[in-house]
């Protein structure tokens, strides 16, 4: 399970940003101020830091300095969005700056594709007797594989990845088959129908009215 | 064309035009001058010469009394007189009374009008006749002379060429020394305009610079206008670059300003719709839906009281309106609104009031004095007290303080914390509810009365927050 550390001054904001975590099956520390930010960083091995720039203590800027020697990767997460900041953010060696305000799903997506450039991203995934390796790109569920075609795998991935969160069919679209102008949002029910056949999942893989899906478990 | 060559062209061409039209006055003048004094001797000369040759005639007629004494004795005699005025260049000729020409010693015929024309005053007519084959100007003056009762006609030639010679020579030498003095003063001029205009150079090329947004000083030290208009366009450059640094800074406050502003309505929209959005697609239990509620609820809390400030700011900008109040009715309404504030978070507020009346803007007041004690009540800790006085000091000023029994603000932040969205403590003010706006809002309404706001406090120990206002007569607007 990844861990990531959220340094972020505003208490709400970092509950928001745990809380978004977790649902994904990340393991989030917080820290509220810059000096506390290096010394954690130190003294664990995290894989990845969301870095608020505005900090007590000591600036977003200055912790980069000082924790570049971790080669730990670091999102900044600030309110300023002006070219100039971004800039800044992304020459002082962040790998990706997010602007507030923020959708946890965009934060989520972004933190993925950072772990997975640093081979720090999930390589297994598990859901209930369910196993997905994605290195073997195989699924088992109680230890039998199971054939799927490469979009249910896919999609079967994206649940997996974002458990108890409603996902739309707009956004499965979006991920799944990368274009959603030819496609018709059917195609996604007719899949949706196929995994929860083939893994028994008609009771955890629930129709949201009027959005798409959710895995809860 | 360029200004030098202006001034250059403009004062060449009226020199040589004025230099030429007095040389040639003068030398016309001169040659009328010789000619009319050379005229009158002529003249005087011409009836000395008519006597003289009268006496001549009569002495010749004494001496010999032959008969006949005619014209050709008459014409005789002439030419034995006529030698003594060779060497004066001047000619004589005598003719009968019907025109024929008794004696001459001139080589040329007499101009006809000479003859016939009309008698001047003075009964002798005069002429000056060019001979166009030697280019020599004589001066003929002639008139009936009777002689042993017989009428000739006298005339003197004058070679007065040396007149008209000498005009000659002088217009020859001004042509000469005319281009000369032009081009000696074409130099000078040329010399003056370059060095009149190196200056209104050097003025055009600063003022290029300074509108390129470099600001700096001439260096002309004369006395004259153009001295002078370096001078202004100093002290030009010197306003310039002050107003350019105020708008500068006032812009700079500005970006600051908004800077923090979108970094405080971000911060809690991120949270309103970070919460929201996990409330609508994420499964919750019960206790965390009841927490990201309250999340959303008090971030919105949040946002309002920061555009509720940013209102009053904004409504700040409007001219205020002063009006005498009584400073106790003042202090004693704000007691009554403030009392159940503090009362609720266990804080003991009292009013210690003053007398006497003050001209301000009530509201403004008022919404400074709530944003003190507001601030106070906030720091202040369970049964601390809060208190809200008034005095009148020695020289006749009002001063209301608020002070509390709070956490104080560190010597080092005590400057800063009238900037907006500045805060000593941002963790505890974000949880009381703090826009971070109010001592600014305090900080602009005490401007607009011109009364300071000192800060007197100690960390641990509290805070005291005093309004000073100026001397009554100058609040007056």
């Amino acid at each position: 399970m990844p861990r990531i550390l959220v340094v972020e001054d505003d208490p709400t904001i970092s509950k928001l940003i745990s809380a978004s975590l977790k649902i994904s099956g990340y393991e989030s520390t917080p820290c509220f101020n810059g000096g506390d930010a290096v010394h954690m960083i130190r003294n664990n091995d995290f894989d990845l830091i969301l870095l608020d720039v505005m900090l007590p203590g000591m600036d977003g800027f200055e912790i980069m300095e000082n924790i570049r020697r971790y080669e730990v990767p670091v999102i900044f997460l600030t309110a300023k969005g002006d070219v100039d900041s971004r800039v800044k953010g992304l020459k002082s060696g962040a790998e990706d700056y997010i602007v507030k305000p923020f959708e946890p799903l965009e934060l989520l997506a972004r933190i993925e594709i950072v772990l997975r450039r640093y081979h720090r991203d999930r390589r297994v995934l598990d859901f209930r007797d369910i196993v997905v390796n994605m290195e073997e790109r195989s699924v088992r569920r109680g230890g039998e594989l199971v054939e799927l075609t490469p979009k249910e795998y896919e999609l079967l991935v994206l649940f997996l990845k974002h458990p108890n969160v409603a996902l739309s069919r707009d956004k499965i679209l979006d991920d799944v088959w990368e274009c959603s102008a030819n496609i018709e949002t059917r195609t996604v029910d007719n899949h949706v129908q196929r995994l929860r056949k083939k893994l028994g999942l008609e009771e955890c893989l629930k129709t949201v009215f009027k959005v798409g899906y959710r895995l809860e478990g | 064309m360029r200004f030098w060559q202006k001034i250059f062209l403009i004062s060449l061409t009226v020199l040589t035009v004025a230099i030429n039209i007095i040389a040639y006055m003068l030398i016309g003048n001169n040659h009328r001058l010789n000619r009319e004094k050379e005229l009158a001797s002529s003249r005087e000369m011409y009836s000395i010469v008519v006597s003289s040759f009268q006496t001549n005639v009569l002495y010749e007629r004494y001496r010999s009394s032959e008969d006949p004494f005619d014209a050709s004795r008459i014409a005789q005699i002439a030419r034995g007189f006529s030698y003594q005025f060779a060497l004066d260049k001047l000619f004589i000729q005598l003719n009968s009374s019907e025109g024929a020409r008794l004696f001459s010693n001139f080589d040329n015929e007499l101009p006809p009008q000479l003859l016939y024309g009309i008698l001047e005053e003075g009964g002798a007519r005069q002429l000056i006749g060019k001979d166009e084959d030697s280019g020599q100007v004589y001066l003929y003056i002639s008139s009936p002379v009777v002689i042993q009762s017989e009428t000739y006609f006298f005339t003197t030639i004058k070679d007065i060429t040396s007149i008209y010679e000498v005009r000659g020579e002088q217009l020859m030498f001004f042509s000469v020394v005319g281009p000369i003095v032009s081009v000696v003063v074409a130099a000078i001029l040329l010399f003056v305009s370059r060095m009149l205009t190196s200056r209104i150079n050097k003025l055009r090329r600063s003022t290029r610079l300074v509108s390129e947004g470099q600001y700096h000083h001439i260096d002309i030290r004369s006395k004259d206008e153009v001295g002078q208009l370096a001078g202004d366009f100093n002290r030009m450059s010197d306003a310039i670059q002050q107003k350019i640094g105020q708008l500068e800074s006032v812009a700079e406050e500005r970006k600051n300003f908004i800077d923090n502003m979108t970094h405080e309505m971000k911060t809690p929209l991120t949270s309103i719709i970070g919460f929201s959005d996990l409330l609508c697609n994420a499964r919750l239990d019960e206790e965390t839906v009841h927490d990201y509620a309250e999340s959303i609820y008090k971030e919105g809390k949040y946002l309002k009281a920061i555009s509720s400030k940013l209102m009053e700011l904004i409504l700040l900008r409007q001219p205020p309106t002063f009006k005498p109040v009584e400073v106790e009715g003042l202090l004693q309404e704000i007691y009554e609104a403030e009392e159940p504030i503090a009362a609720n978070r266990k804080v003991r507020l009292c009013c210690e009031p003053v007398g006497g009346r003050i001209t301000i803007d009530r509201e403004l007041i008022k919404s400074l004095l709530y944003n003190l004690i507001d601030n106070a009540i906030k720091a202040s800790p369970e049964n601390g007290l809060v208190t809200l006085s008034a005095r009148k000091t020695e020289d006749k000023r009002l001063e209301i303080t608020v002070s509390d029994e709070g956490h104080g603000i560190p010597k080092e932040e005590q400057k800063r914390i009238f900037e907006p969205f500045y805060r000593v403590d941002k963790a505890r003010s974000r949880k009381s509810g703090g826009a971070g706006l109010g001592l600014a809002l305090c900080a602009e309404i005490a401007k607009k009365h011109r009364a300071e706001l000192v800060i007197d406090s100690t960390p641990g120990k509290g805070t005291a927050v005093t309004v000073r206002f100026p001397d009554e007569k100058e609040v007056t607007p």
